[in-house]
């Protein structure tokens, strides 16, 4: 691949476009789906709503079998025209019955499209109704749904392609099953000969029809795709550019994609020559079955074996016969790009009784098992009145585990969140800080042990009630479409704008609000403006005010900000603590010095609690921890 | 559509073979039509019919062969024109990157331009030569036509042009406004998942899960009641279509029929005449269809145009200078900003040859942006960079960045072997070289192990690379150059400790033919640098060496701590 002149050839290899650690590689793709087992799927869920489907079949083969009366009227009408000397006006009744039985064909030919169409409509619809219920309808297992978002949105988008599959493909093929043995019977009855050209031909052309789905075509197929990747590609890798402008390399690698693109070019070309010859015995048989039934009763005709009228039907009839194969066909790379996508989407959607409980858990929790622990009489929750400054909550002997994992993720812990302070929780990663935050958001479910919110059970912990009361901070807010009021309103719709600026003022993020071009209205997400990893924090603490939340889950911002940003994140933490509950994730250094009680976890149990100075004079877990713990690094231990 | 000019011998021979194809088609129905009209007539020998016979059969096979060829020399031209479009995207792109292209937001615009490039290649490029063909289709049957019979080809001109220029056109109204409604449907579709997927946690806290699946059941309603439109617009374009095309021969025949009645016309041609022109609506069918997307493609076309036509950030000098001896880059008093507000503001700094100097500063605070005015992928908004003293929008760019050897922070391979990898920062290098360099990036062992060595092919293909050994390959490479001034970003990001401090000992080293800048966040090695700039939000904080700045209150302490007191390694 490298000539004499060292020229950088082949594709860049760029990094993934996501930060290292969550490569989109790293995702487990979801097992694939045979393209037979997609099909079977595809044919089941157009049973299971036939009205449409069976409806652009039936006004399909309905326009298809018109061919035959139309035949018969055409050849009646020329019959008198060229030979009994016939006009127009003696042969009007027959003019106007083969155009209306032209304008019917048209009507029934229409009718079936737009059949199919509403038929694909109802598939779709289904398909992304279940997709988004696979992708939403559960409680956000997030860190999943980080790896899989992606790939979910691609799948949804996958849909589309399925439509043309169920709007033309499968009525077609029910039309091939119909119409030409339809047109068959009817010229054997009209001409023997004829009629048995037609059978013999006839089966020849599923033969082709599967060698056209067979080996050469799918080749051809994945040639086609690879192309499309390859163009991805050349426009892909942004940073590739800037190291080839780096190292003035722009033009040669340029000549090298032209090698490459010339290379595909030829290969593709090659499958193709071989993949489009099925095709093209598709279409001989059909143009050589009309030629031979042309040939046959033209020769029988000279003789006086057969009248005109009957040979002009049966020709007319001939490539009728071969048409529906023909547009099945023609339909065929919709048909194979569909059952592709499909087959993708398959491996999103979860079987029938998984789907059905996916169904119910959208705000209608199931049982949660922290229920059956804690409060046996199960009656609806007796949460506490709102608490001036938060509840006590308490974690008793909690055990959890993540669903598929045999290991769990917290063993028996037990801790306390006093009101109107910062508990921090302390560890190395992997120790079982996000399960515990996760458990208080209700969205890992406690296998044994209770959580109390003041004395009383908080049950179950998934519930909207107890939602009501929380807010999470989380170390990635994400910024959703739409202004900054928006983001913010999400924590409370009903809000007053002087309630948001309030809270945004406490937050410290009023502030930076202003500045932005818009200021409160400034669009925010995918097509509007990004902000930094401080600001967003900032928004979402602001949310946390705007809630009135009596327990704030925080995630820290683990990323180094500038003095006045950490000055002013500080502050803002500092002010929730004052009125709510507040359980930090704590990355810092400067966080658990001032935070009221340090919860010290490892291997999904408590290990160690109390204040900085106690715990660091203990000299243990928490003591390790810190490392080295000096009170003010020395300049020359650092580096 | 320029693009399609580039190749007219393929164009022609595409559309010809379109136009062929179709005709073989009338001349199949035409001719059987004849033969057994000829037949009915019970000529003396079956002799006389014999012309007929064989121009079925030569019409019957001539128009599956004219497919097949058809198909493939229009799938070469496709191929060809996506190819020189896309080296078209990427020529017009490269003067772009980085920073032309929009900084953070630049993968959703590639995203972009590859479904633009797709939906010409399937709509836009397929289009042109079937409504050529149509043309020349029309043209010769109509031309036909009228050679036996005026009156039937005045009705057949007038269906063809309704079935190919009015229908697709009322459809292309129609279409577009149905297929904009769509788009903005879709891409309001794309985001409120997206935000549904991303946002999950959020949404599960507030309680506002269910209102935003409401809203994704709304969009889903819309989408859908727009196809049952989109259907009836199907539906309504195949029955006019079929009708038109079943309507025509009636329309001939009738029209042809008082013609015969007066013996103007032999009655046994009504039957050629009839047969054949219902073929000659085959050339015109797709062209309802495509035109209903053709505003697709259109826009598609015009997002592409936007993009190829942005103005590049730098361009080259009219009448460059000669590179000085002296290879001092210097930065004076320089601002710059992308986005909102200023990147970088007052920043002065030089970096001579035997130097070492260091950019730290948290993530955000303009360093990469300093680096990349460095190499001149933009020119700032106030100040000056220099070489030597002079003005580098006064070089060639190509000339400047000979001069620089850099690792950028997101690192770029190609799939090649390693070899041509690293001989890309210098064609002549000799493997020798290679190899030091590959030892200095700490990669020499990991390479000779591999069973092909140098040889050994990188890439999705080949071996995959850990992200440290990409890192190291690429900071190879930077060393292979022959550049006197090294500029690093972020070089050991995904090291492990051992292997950070072996290689930046080494390269920090002090050596009189080389400067080294490194651009870091993390704070290690730093005492063998002679000067270290800190900058915070895009303006220098605090200069000076690592012993005066970890003394001193200010940004590098406060790094150096959080850099220490992380709880959770």
């Amino acid at each position: 691949m490298t000539s004499a002149t060292g020229e950088p050839v082949g594709e860049p290899v760029g990094e993934p476009a996501t930060p290292p650690g969550t490569a989109p590689s790293e995702a487990p793709r979801p097992a694939t789906v045979s393209p037979g087992a997609a099909r079977r799927a595809l044919l089941t869920r157009v049973r299971r709503r036939p009205a449409w489907p069976l409806a652009a079949a039936a006004a399909l083969a309905a326009g298809g079998l018109l061919a035959i009366p139309q035949a018969t009227v055409l050849a009646r009408v020329l019959d008198g025209a060229f030979l009994h000397g016939r006009t127009l006006q003696t042969m009007a009744g027959a003019l106007a019955a083969l155009l209306l039985v032209v304008t019917l064909r048209a009507l029934s030919e229409g009718a079936g499209v737009y059949a199919g169409g509403r038929a694909a409509g109802v598939v779709t619809r289904e398909l992304r109704a279940e997709l988004g219920e696979r992708l939403l309808g559960r409680e956000p297992s997030y860190l999943e749904a980080r790896r899989t978002g992606r790939l979910g949105t691609e799948a949804i988008e996958g849909v589309d392609r399925v439509g043309p599959v169920v709007a033309r493909f499968v009525p077609q093929a029910a039309v091939c099953a119909v119409v030409p043995a339809g047109i068959a019977l009817y010229a054997l009855w009209l001409d023997p000969l004829s009629g048995i050209i037609l059978l013999v031909t006839g089966p020849l052309i599923p033969l082709f029809l599967w060698l056209l789905g067979s080996l050469a075509e799918e080749r051809a197929q994945r040639q086609w795709r690879a192309l499309g990747l390859l163009s991805a590609q050349a426009l892909d890798a942004l940073q590739a550019l800037e190291t080839l402008r780096l190292f003035g390399r722009e033009r040669e690698h340029e000549a090298a994609l032209d090698r490459v693109g010339e290379r595909y070019r030829r290969a593709t070309l090659d499958v193709l020559r071989v993949a489009f010859l099925s095709g093209f015995a598709l279409e001989l048989l059909a143009m050589l079955g009309t030629a031979m039934v042309a040939v046959s009763v033209g020769l029988r005709l000279a003789t006086g074996g057969i009248a005109f009228p009957v040979a002009l039907t049966t020709l007319l009839l001939a490539p009728e016969f071969y048409l529906p194969f023909r547009r099945l066909g023609a339909h065929h790379h919709a048909g194979m790009e569909g059952v592709a996508a499909l087959r993708e989407l398959l491996a999103h959607l979860p079987s029938r009784p998984e789907a059905a409980a996916a169904a119910q858990s959208w705000g209608v929790p199931p049982a949660s098992r922290v229920e059956a622990a804690a409060a046996p009489a199960a009656q609806p929750a007796t949460l506490a009145a709102r608490s001036p400054r938060g509840p006590r909550v308490s974690l008793h002997d909690v055990w959890a585990r993540y669903p598929g994992q045999d290991r769990p993720a917290l063993r028996g812990v037990s801790l306390e969140l006093a009101p109107g302070a910062l508990t921090a929780l302390v560890g190395h990663s992997g120790a079982g800080k996000s399960s515990v935050a996760r458990l208080l958001v209700g969205t890992l479910d406690a296998e044994r042990g209770s959580i109390l919110a003041d004395g009383v059970p908080v049950v179950p912990a998934r519930s909207e009630a107890w939602r009501a009361r929380l807010a999470l901070v989380p170390q990635q807010p994400h910024l959703f479409a739409g202004s900054v009021l928006a983001n913010l309103r999400l924590a409370r719709p009903a809000a007053t704008m002087a309630e948001v600026v309030a809270a945004a003022r406490l937050a410290e993020a009023d502030a930076f609000i202003e500045r932005l071009p818009g200021g409160y209205a400034t669009p925010l997400g995918e097509d509007g403006m990004d902000l930094s990893g401080g600001e967003r924090h900032r928004l979402a603490i602001a949310r946390a005010f705007l809630r009135g939340a009596e327990l704030v889950v925080l995630d820290e911002i683990s990323a180094y900000l500038d003095a006045a940003t950490e000055a002013a994140v500080t502050r803002a933490v500092t002010r929730l603590a004052q009125r709510s509950t507040l359980l930090v994730v704590a990355h810092r250094l400067e966080t658990v010095r001032r935070a009221r009680h340090i919860v010290v976890l490892d291997e999904g149990a408590v290990v160690e609690q109390g204040d900085h100075d106690g715990l660091l004079a203990r000299g243990g877990a928490y003591a390790r921890l810190l490392g080295r713990a000096p009170q003010a690094p020395s300049p020359a231990e650092v580096p | 559509m320029g693009l399609l000019a580039a190749h007219p011998a393929r164009l022609g021979a595409a559309v010809g073979l379109a136009a062929a194809m179709v005709l073989a088609g009338v001349g199949l129905l035409a001719t059987s039509g004849y033969l057994i009209a000829r037949a009915a007539q019970h000529p003396d020998t079956v002799l006389a019919l014999m012309v007929a016979v064989t121009g079925v059969r030569f019409f019957g096979l001539a128009r599956a062969a004219l497919r097949y060829v058809e198909r493939l020399v229009s799938h070469d031209l496709t191929l060809r024109v996506l190819q020189r479009l896309r080296r078209l995207v990427y020529a017009s792109l490269l003067p772009l990157a980085p920073l032309g292209l929009g900084g953070d937001r630049s993968a959703d615009l590639m995203g972009r331009l590859v479904e633009d490039v797709d939906e010409l290649q399937t709509v836009g490029l397929r289009m042109l030569a079937p409504v050529l063909a149509a043309v020349i289709v029309m043209v010769v049957s109509v031309g036909l036509v009228a050679w036996l019979d005026v009156p039937a080809a005045i009705t057949t001109l007038v269906l063809l042009l309704v079935a190919g220029v009015a229908l697709p056109l009322t459809l292309r109204g129609l279409g577009g406004t149905l297929g904009r409604r769509e788009a903005r449907l879709r891409a309001t579709r794309r985001i409120v998942l997206h935000d549904a997927i991303q946002g999950a946690q959020e949404l599960w806290v507030f309680g506002r899960g269910a209102a935003f699946r409401r809203r994704l059941d709304g969009l889903d309603a819309a989408l859908a009641r727009l196809g049952t439109v989109q259907a009836k617009l199907d539906g309504a374009r195949e029955s006019a279509t079929v009708f038109l095309t079943l309507a025509a021969p009636w329309a001939a025949l009738v029209a042809a029929l008082p013609q015969a009645s007066a013996g103007g016309l032999e009655p046994l041609l009504l039957v050629p005449l009839t047969l054949g022109v219902a073929g000659a609506f085959e050339a015109v069918q797709p062209l309802a269809e495509g035109l209903q997307r053709w505003g697709r493609a259109s826009r598609a076309g015009e997002r592409l145009e936007q993009v190829l036509r942005r103005e590049p950030p730098v361009a080259d000098p009219p009448r460059p200078r000669a590179v000085p001896h002296d290879a001092t880059l210097a930065l004076r008093g320089v601002r710059f900003g992308y986005r909102h507000g200023p990147v970088l503001d007052g920043i002065d700094l030089t970096l001579a040859v035997g130097e070492r100097r260091a950019v730290v500063g948290p993530s955000g605070s303009g360093k990469t942006t300093l680096l990349r005015l460095l190499a001149r992928f933009a020119d700032p908004e106030a100040g000056t960079v220099s070489l030597g003293g002079r003005d580098v929008r006064t070089l060639r760019q190509q000339d400047l960045r000979a001069q620089l050897a850099v690792v950028p922070q997101r690192v770029a391979l190609f799939h090649a072997s390693v070899r041509a990898n690293l001989r890309m920062a210098d064609p002549g290098a000799e493997d020798a070289r290679l190899w030091r360099a590959l030892q200095d990036a700490e990669l020499a062992e990991a390479v000779a192990s591999w069973p092909a060595g140098l040889d050994t092919l990188i890439g999705e293909f080949g071996n995959r690379l850990s992200g440290g050994e990409r890192q190291r390959l690429a900071l190879a490479r930077a060393l292979v150059k022959p550049a006197p001034l090294l500029l690093l970003d972020e070089p050991t990001a995904h090291l492990d400790a051992d292997n950070e401090r072996r290689i930046l000992d080494r390269l920090l080293e002090a050596r009189p033919d080389r400067g080294v800048l490194l651009v870091t966040h993390r704070l290690v090695g730093l005492a063998a640098v002679d000067e270290i700039v800190v900058l915070d939000a895009g303006r220098i904080a605090q200069r000076g060496s690592h012993a005066e700045l970890a003394a001193a209150p200010g940004t590098y302490r406060g790094m150096l701590l959080a850099q220490q007191g992380r709880l959770d390694g």
